[in-house]
Protein backbone atom coordinates (compact mmCIF):
# COMPACT_ATOMS: atom_id res chain seq x y z
CA UNK A 1 0.00 0.00 0.00
CA UNK A 2 1.30 3.14 -0.81
CA UNK A 3 2.44 5.26 2.21
CA UNK A 4 0.23 8.38 1.92
CA UNK A 5 -2.87 6.18 1.31
CA UNK A 6 -1.63 4.33 4.20
CA UNK A 7 -1.41 7.09 6.53
CA UNK A 8 -4.59 8.24 5.32
CA UNK A 9 -6.37 5.08 6.57
CA UNK A 10 -4.48 5.18 10.01
CA UNK A 11 -5.79 8.62 10.26
CA UNK A 12 -9.48 8.07 9.28
CA UNK A 13 -10.14 6.39 12.97
CA UNK A 14 -7.80 8.49 14.64
CA UNK A 15 -8.92 11.73 16.59
CA UNK A 16 -6.77 14.40 16.12
CA UNK A 17 -6.21 15.22 19.51
CA UNK A 18 -4.81 12.82 21.78
CA UNK A 19 -8.24 11.04 23.55
CA UNK A 20 -8.83 10.29 27.20
CA UNK A 21 -6.12 7.22 28.66
CA UNK A 22 -7.89 3.83 27.59
CA UNK A 23 -9.66 4.52 24.54
CA UNK A 24 -8.91 2.32 21.44
CA UNK A 25 -8.35 3.00 18.18
CA UNK A 26 -8.81 1.56 15.02
CA UNK A 27 -7.15 -0.46 12.24
CA UNK A 28 -6.82 -1.04 8.95
CA UNK A 29 -7.85 -4.36 7.36
CA UNK A 30 -5.73 -5.99 5.15
CA UNK A 31 -6.31 -9.71 3.59
CA UNK A 32 -4.06 -11.36 5.99
CA UNK A 33 -5.50 -9.75 9.23
CA UNK A 34 -5.60 -6.86 10.99
CA UNK A 35 -2.65 -4.30 11.63
CA UNK A 36 -3.13 -1.83 14.14
CA UNK A 37 -2.04 1.25 14.71
CA UNK A 38 -1.70 4.26 17.34
CA UNK A 39 -1.15 7.25 15.68
CA UNK A 40 -2.37 10.68 17.52
CA UNK A 41 -2.63 13.71 15.56
CA UNK A 42 -2.22 16.85 16.58
CA UNK A 43 -5.13 19.09 17.18
CA UNK A 44 -5.87 22.11 14.77
CA UNK A 45 -8.31 24.45 13.14
CA UNK A 46 -9.38 23.83 9.66
CA UNK A 47 -5.99 25.13 7.44
CA UNK A 48 -6.83 24.58 4.18
CA UNK A 49 -3.58 24.01 1.91
CA UNK A 50 -4.83 23.84 -1.61
CA UNK A 51 -7.42 25.09 -4.23
CA UNK A 52 -9.09 21.59 -3.81
CA UNK A 53 -9.29 21.65 0.04
CA UNK A 54 -10.47 25.11 -0.55
CA UNK A 55 -13.13 23.30 -2.69
CA UNK A 56 -14.30 21.18 -0.68
CA UNK A 57 -14.94 23.62 2.25
CA UNK A 58 -16.90 26.01 0.69
CA UNK A 59 -19.01 23.05 -0.97
CA UNK A 60 -19.87 21.96 2.73
CA UNK A 61 -20.38 25.72 3.81
CA UNK A 62 -22.78 25.85 1.00
CA UNK A 63 -24.94 22.99 2.31
CA UNK A 64 -24.44 24.21 5.91
CA UNK A 65 -22.66 22.72 7.11
CA UNK A 66 -20.70 23.78 10.64
CA UNK A 67 -17.21 22.89 10.32
CA UNK A 68 -16.37 23.71 14.04
CA UNK A 69 -18.62 20.68 14.38
CA UNK A 70 -16.79 18.98 11.68
CA UNK A 71 -13.40 19.69 14.01
CA UNK A 72 -14.44 18.95 17.10
CA UNK A 73 -16.09 15.74 16.26
CA UNK A 74 -12.73 14.68 14.71
CA UNK A 75 -11.12 15.43 17.94
CA UNK A 76 -13.11 12.23 19.38
CA UNK A 77 -12.73 8.79 18.97
CA UNK A 78 -14.80 6.55 17.50
CA UNK A 79 -16.80 5.09 20.03
CA UNK A 80 -16.63 8.60 21.87
CA UNK A 81 -18.97 9.89 18.71
CA UNK A 82 -21.23 6.82 18.23
CA UNK A 83 -22.00 7.47 22.34
CA UNK A 84 -22.77 11.23 21.48
CA UNK A 85 -24.81 10.26 18.34
CA UNK A 86 -26.98 7.83 20.40
CA UNK A 87 -27.61 10.36 23.19
CA UNK A 88 -28.64 12.49 20.04
CA UNK A 89 -31.13 10.07 18.95
CA UNK A 90 -32.22 9.87 22.26
CA UNK A 91 -33.40 13.18 22.30
CA UNK A 92 -34.66 13.16 18.41
CA UNK A 93 -36.87 10.44 20.16
CA UNK A 94 -37.86 11.80 22.77
CA UNK A 95 -38.57 15.22 20.98
CA UNK A 96 -40.74 13.31 18.43
CA UNK A 97 -42.87 11.07 21.30
CA UNK A 98 -43.48 14.41 22.85
CA UNK A 99 -44.82 16.10 19.34
CA UNK A 100 -47.51 12.91 19.00
CA UNK A 101 -48.28 13.40 22.66
CA UNK A 102 -49.32 17.12 21.83
CA UNK A 103 -51.28 16.50 18.32
CA UNK A 104 -52.21 13.35 19.53
CA UNK A 105 -50.41 12.08 15.73
CA UNK A 106 -47.47 11.67 14.02
CA UNK A 107 -46.97 15.49 12.67
CA UNK A 108 -44.51 13.46 10.14
CA UNK A 109 -47.68 11.37 9.11
CA UNK A 110 -50.76 13.69 9.54
CA UNK A 111 -53.84 11.90 9.67
CA UNK A 112 -56.03 12.03 5.93
CA UNK A 113 -58.44 13.78 5.88
CA UNK A 114 -61.97 14.03 3.66
CA UNK A 115 -61.99 17.64 1.41
CA UNK A 116 -64.34 19.69 2.60
CA UNK A 117 -67.37 19.38 0.17
CA UNK A 118 -69.75 22.62 -0.21
CA UNK B 1 -34.04 2.73 23.66
CA UNK B 2 -31.23 3.47 21.03
CA UNK B 3 -28.03 1.43 21.40
CA UNK B 4 -25.73 1.22 18.28
CA UNK B 5 -22.92 -0.89 20.15
CA UNK B 6 -25.25 -3.21 21.82
CA UNK B 7 -26.70 -4.03 18.64
CA UNK B 8 -23.15 -4.62 17.14
CA UNK B 9 -21.97 -6.46 20.08
CA UNK B 10 -25.09 -9.17 19.58
CA UNK B 11 -23.43 -9.64 15.76
CA UNK B 12 -20.05 -9.79 16.99
CA UNK B 13 -21.41 -12.35 19.79
CA UNK B 14 -23.45 -14.48 17.19
CA UNK B 15 -20.73 -14.08 14.88
CA UNK B 16 -22.61 -12.89 12.06
CA UNK B 17 -20.79 -11.92 9.21
CA UNK B 18 -21.80 -8.18 8.54
CA UNK B 19 -19.98 -4.56 7.53
CA UNK B 20 -21.15 -1.24 9.19
CA UNK B 21 -22.37 1.11 6.31
CA UNK B 22 -24.19 3.95 6.15
CA UNK B 23 -25.15 6.95 8.27
CA UNK B 24 -23.65 5.15 11.52
CA UNK B 25 -20.47 4.28 9.53
CA UNK B 26 -20.74 7.61 9.02
CA UNK B 27 -20.81 8.78 12.44
CA UNK B 28 -17.67 6.55 13.20
CA UNK B 29 -15.71 8.74 10.97
CA UNK B 30 -16.92 11.79 12.32
CA UNK B 31 -20.31 13.04 10.36
CA UNK B 32 -22.59 14.91 12.62
CA UNK B 33 -25.40 13.58 10.61
CA UNK B 34 -28.12 11.73 13.24
CA UNK B 35 -29.68 8.49 11.97
CA UNK B 36 -32.07 6.26 13.08
CA UNK B 37 -31.22 2.55 11.70
CA UNK B 38 -28.04 0.70 11.92
CA UNK B 39 -27.55 -0.76 8.27
CA UNK B 40 -25.21 -3.42 7.84
CA UNK B 41 -24.81 -5.26 4.87
CA UNK B 42 -24.44 -9.04 5.35
CA UNK B 43 -24.82 -12.36 3.03
CA UNK B 44 -27.99 -13.71 3.03
CA UNK B 45 -26.72 -17.20 3.22
CA UNK B 46 -28.87 -19.40 5.31
CA UNK B 47 -25.74 -20.18 7.55
CA UNK B 48 -25.76 -15.91 8.06
CA UNK B 49 -29.37 -15.45 8.47
CA UNK B 50 -29.81 -18.30 11.21
CA UNK B 51 -27.11 -16.26 13.32
CA UNK B 52 -29.11 -12.92 12.06
CA UNK B 53 -31.98 -14.79 14.14
CA UNK B 54 -29.75 -15.93 16.82
CA UNK B 55 -28.04 -12.63 17.30
CA UNK B 56 -32.00 -10.52 16.76
CA UNK B 57 -34.44 -12.81 17.62
CA UNK B 58 -34.91 -12.20 21.59
CA UNK B 59 -35.34 -8.30 20.62
CA UNK B 60 -38.91 -8.03 19.30
CA UNK B 61 -37.54 -7.88 15.35
CA UNK B 62 -40.87 -6.41 13.05
CA UNK B 63 -40.32 -5.48 9.64
CA UNK B 64 -40.67 -2.24 9.77
CA UNK B 65 -41.36 -0.85 6.02
CA UNK B 66 -44.74 -2.84 6.84
CA UNK B 67 -47.64 -0.91 8.34
CA UNK B 68 -48.63 -3.26 10.85
CA UNK B 69 -45.08 -4.17 11.69
CA UNK B 70 -45.24 -8.11 11.60
CA UNK B 71 -42.76 -9.85 13.48
CA UNK B 72 -39.52 -11.11 11.46
CA UNK B 73 -39.81 -14.79 11.04
CA UNK B 74 -37.37 -16.28 13.18
CA UNK B 75 -36.25 -18.92 10.83
CA UNK B 76 -33.70 -18.64 8.13
CA UNK B 77 -34.98 -20.63 5.57
CA UNK B 78 -38.35 -18.26 5.38
CA UNK B 79 -36.08 -15.17 5.43
CA UNK B 80 -33.69 -16.59 2.28
CA UNK B 81 -35.72 -15.46 -0.45
CA UNK B 82 -35.03 -11.87 0.97
CA UNK B 83 -32.89 -9.34 -0.46
CA UNK B 84 -32.86 -6.28 2.27
CA UNK B 85 -34.36 -6.86 6.09
CA UNK B 86 -35.45 -3.23 6.97
CA UNK B 87 -36.08 -4.11 10.98
CA UNK B 88 -37.10 -2.45 13.82
CA UNK B 89 -36.12 -4.14 17.49
CA UNK B 90 -36.27 -3.04 21.19
CA UNK B 91 -33.09 -1.55 20.50
CA UNK B 92 -33.58 0.33 17.52
CA UNK B 93 -33.90 0.34 13.65
CA UNK B 94 -31.81 -2.53 11.98
CA UNK B 95 -31.35 -2.65 8.02
CA UNK B 96 -29.60 -5.76 6.68
CA UNK B 97 -29.04 -4.87 3.28
CA UNK B 98 -27.90 -7.60 0.49
CA UNK B 99 -26.02 -5.35 -1.48
CA UNK B 100 -24.97 -1.61 -1.27
CA UNK B 101 -25.74 1.35 -4.56
CA UNK B 102 -22.04 2.34 -5.60
CA UNK B 103 -19.92 -0.31 -3.99
CA UNK B 104 -22.15 -4.10 -4.75
CA UNK B 105 -22.73 -7.07 -3.28
CA UNK B 106 -21.51 -7.81 0.34
CA UNK B 107 -18.22 -9.76 -1.20
CA UNK B 108 -16.98 -6.11 -2.87
CA UNK B 109 -18.11 -4.54 0.60
CA UNK B 110 -16.26 -6.67 2.52
CA UNK B 111 -13.22 -5.76 0.03
CA UNK B 112 -13.80 -2.41 0.83
CA UNK B 113 -14.25 -2.20 4.61
CA UNK B 114 -11.79 -1.35 7.22
CA UNK B 115 -11.84 -3.16 11.16
CA UNK B 116 -12.93 -0.86 13.29
CA UNK B 117 -11.94 -1.17 17.59
CA UNK B 118 -14.85 -0.08 19.39
CA UNK B 119 -13.71 -0.57 23.31
CA UNK B 120 -12.38 -3.74 22.65
CA UNK B 121 -15.62 -4.79 19.74
CA UNK B 122 -14.19 -5.29 16.43
CA UNK B 123 -16.15 -4.42 13.26
CA UNK B 124 -15.58 -4.01 9.86
CA UNK B 125 -16.54 -0.71 8.40
CA UNK B 126 -17.32 0.64 5.24
CA UNK B 127 -14.25 2.69 4.31
CA UNK B 128 -14.46 6.44 3.97
CA UNK B 129 -14.03 6.24 -0.19
CA UNK B 130 -16.37 3.67 -0.40
CA UNK B 131 -18.91 5.34 1.92
CA UNK B 132 -19.01 8.45 0.09
CA UNK B 133 -19.34 6.54 -3.63
CA UNK B 134 -22.38 5.31 -2.10
CA UNK B 135 -23.83 7.93 -1.19
CA UNK B 136 -23.37 9.84 -4.22
CA UNK B 137 -25.01 6.96 -5.71
CA UNK B 138 -28.21 6.61 -3.94
CA UNK B 139 -28.20 10.85 -4.82
CA UNK B 140 -31.23 11.57 -2.66
CA UNK B 141 -30.50 15.32 -0.84
CA UNK B 142 -29.74 13.76 2.33
CA UNK B 143 -27.63 11.27 0.68
CA UNK B 144 -25.57 14.49 -1.15
CA UNK B 145 -25.31 15.97 2.19
CA UNK B 146 -23.52 13.46 3.91
CA UNK B 147 -21.30 12.82 0.84
CA UNK B 148 -20.09 16.62 1.16
CA UNK B 149 -19.78 16.30 4.68
CA UNK B 150 -17.82 13.58 4.36
CA UNK B 151 -15.87 14.90 1.81
CA UNK B 152 -14.63 17.27 4.16
CA UNK B 153 -13.62 14.88 6.92
CA UNK B 154 -11.46 12.76 4.55
CA UNK B 155 -9.96 15.88 2.70
CA UNK B 156 -9.06 17.33 6.48
CA UNK B 157 -7.36 13.71 7.34
CA UNK B 158 -5.72 13.53 3.90
CA UNK B 159 -4.03 16.71 5.66
CA UNK B 160 -3.46 15.82 9.16
CA UNK B 161 -1.80 12.35 7.56
CA UNK B 162 0.56 14.55 5.63
CA UNK B 163 1.68 16.72 7.50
Amino acid sequence: MPERTDRLMRAAFEPLRPPAAGLSALARLDPPGFLTYGMVMDAGGWESSDAASDQVRQTALDFGIDLSITDYLLTLTPEQRLERHDQALELVIALRQAGIDYYGFDPRNPPQTEPTRG
Amino acid sequence: MASTLEILRRLNLHEVEYVLVGGMAGVLYGSSLVTEDVDVCVPFEPENLAKIVSALGDLNPRHRMNPNHPPMALNAVELAGLKNLYLITDLGQVDLLSEISGVGGYPEVSRHAIAANLKGLVCKVLDIDSLIRARRAVGRPKDLQAAVELEVIRRRLKEHAAQ
